[in-house]
């Protein structure tokens, strides 16, 4: 039997600050990243009777998460968050003095970020869900949606990658 | 200098997460005592790993609206005796005035597609600071803008014991739909839904209905009735009587 609505949401929040940072990457907004957090607690409370592994309720949010997001993204699911902007009408652009991404950039160093922006998405992603969210193979392969052996040869090669570009920003003396 | 193969780029990676099977763990530590070029490598994996949580680390506050918005989600408890006995006297006080409970699941219950729409539309908006699109109490005023926005004349009822905030926009089975949005005394909330007559929406409820007003209760524990005809559906934690107050005062 699912734990009660309540009981699942109080768990939940512990995993929001996780969530709302790969939301972040996945969107690329602050404002987008928060919406896609609702939208995913909302969608995983009411399939929360098929969370298999309570333990892995953090992995298991952050595979909801990409579900929703991608099919926003392919509008395979009409958006069930309808149009803030009004019809038709292109998405508000994220305020410019929204102090939380400027603190967001600030905090993200340049030298880190241009490294993470130069990585496939795939292997950025892999990279991020293991050594920031700290999730095993198996879990980033949950959340992924593709093989343990996938996980394993884009975390070799995201690192290798990351590695490479920061050596040679070093190198250049660019940074 | 020696560098770490690609051979062993691989193999290293995994033995440096843990994640190395035995054998093979055995295999990259015997490596890594004879080659120089491998130890520096996970040394800088391990460089590279402690600065990539300090970006997370300086990225772990949420904002209180954020996890307000997302407590909002789950319903308010509700008293803690049985949720069995609780439908069963439901059902039976509400088939006592002829309207017909259905509880959750139920084969011959509300399209589940359906139901899990109107509650997310239901919780998403009262989740929100301000849970409209467009705020009035004014019923003429609030008719007028879902007649421009949605496309389509809608009755805009005045509740009483209720207080119009406003409507939103909504989808349900992929179309537009009108939503109308109340505050009730003590401050629970509910939406009516208005979809389109004649919409796939609008069907599955009056087949849901069939003859009489019918209730159910959501996945997530919010009850919907639904009106005998057109199609109407009223979502909220309140109980059915009111649900169905309100929708009575829509014309049939």
């Amino acid at each position: 039997m699912p734990v009660s609505a309540r009981a699942f949401i109080e768990r939940a929040l512990e995993h929001l600050p996780a969530l709302r940072r790969v939301g972040r990457r996945l969107t690329g907004s602050a404002a987008e990243a928060d919406d896609l957090v609702q939208e995913t607690l909302a969608r995983a409370l009411e399939q929360r009777g098929a969370l298999r592994e309570p333990a892995r309720l953090k992995a298991w949010l952050l595979a909801v998460q990409r579900t929703v997001h991608l099919n926003s993204r392919r509008g395979l699911r009409p958006h069930l968050e309808v149009l803030e902007g009004g019809l038709g009408r292109s998405p508000p652009p994220e305020p410019s003095a929204d102090l939380e991404a400027e603190l967001h950039a600030r905090t993200l160093s340049a030298e880190m970020k241009a490294a993470l922006e130069s990585l496939a998405p795939e292997w950025r992603d892999t990279l991020w869900l293991r050594e920031v969210e700290e999730l095993s193979y198996e879990e980033i392969a949950q959340v992924q949606g593709c093989p343990v052996g996938t996980v394993r040869s884009r975390l070799a090669r995201a690192r290798l990658a990351m590695l490479d570009f920061l050596e040679k920003e070093k190198a250049h003396g660019s940074l | 200098m020696e560098a770490c193969s690609a051979q062993w780029q691989e193999r290293l990676s995994a033995w440096f997460d843990g994640e190395a099977q035995a054998h093979e763990q055995q295999a990259v530590e015997r490596h890594l005592a004879r080659c120089a070029g491998c130890a520096r490598e996970a040394a800088r994996y391990a460089s590279l790993r402690q600065a990539l949580k300090a970006e997370g680390a300086a990225e772990a506050r949420v904002p209180p609206v954020l996890e307000e918005r997302v407590t909002r989600l789950a319903p308010r408890s509700r008293p803690s005796f049985p949720r069995r006995r609780l439908a069963a006297g439901l059902a039976a006080a509400l088939m006592s005035v002829g309207v017909l409970w259905t509880s959750w699941p139920s084969g011959m219950g509300m399209n589940e597609a359906l139901a899990m729409d109107l509650e997310r539309h239901h919780l998403k908006a009262f989740s929100r600071v301000t849970p409209c699109e467009f705020e009035s109490s004014d019923p003429a005023e609030v008719k007028a803008w879902v007649e421009r926005e949605v496309g389509y004349a809608v009755e805009v009822p005045v509740v009483p014991g209720a207080t119009l905030l406003g409507a939103r926009r909504c989808r349900l089975h992929g179309k537009l739909s009108a939503s109308l949005l109340y505050r009730h005394e003590g401050g629970k909330a509910m939406t009516l839904f208005l979809p389109l007559p004649g919409s796939d929406a609008a069907r599955e409820a009056a087949r849901f209905a069939g003859d009489g007003p019918r209730c159910t209760q959501g996945p997530v524990g919010e009850r919907i009735c639904v009106a005998p005809r057109g199609g109407a559906l009223a979502v909220s934690e309140l109980e059915p009587a009111v649900l169905l107050a309100a929708l009575a005062r829509l014309a049939p």
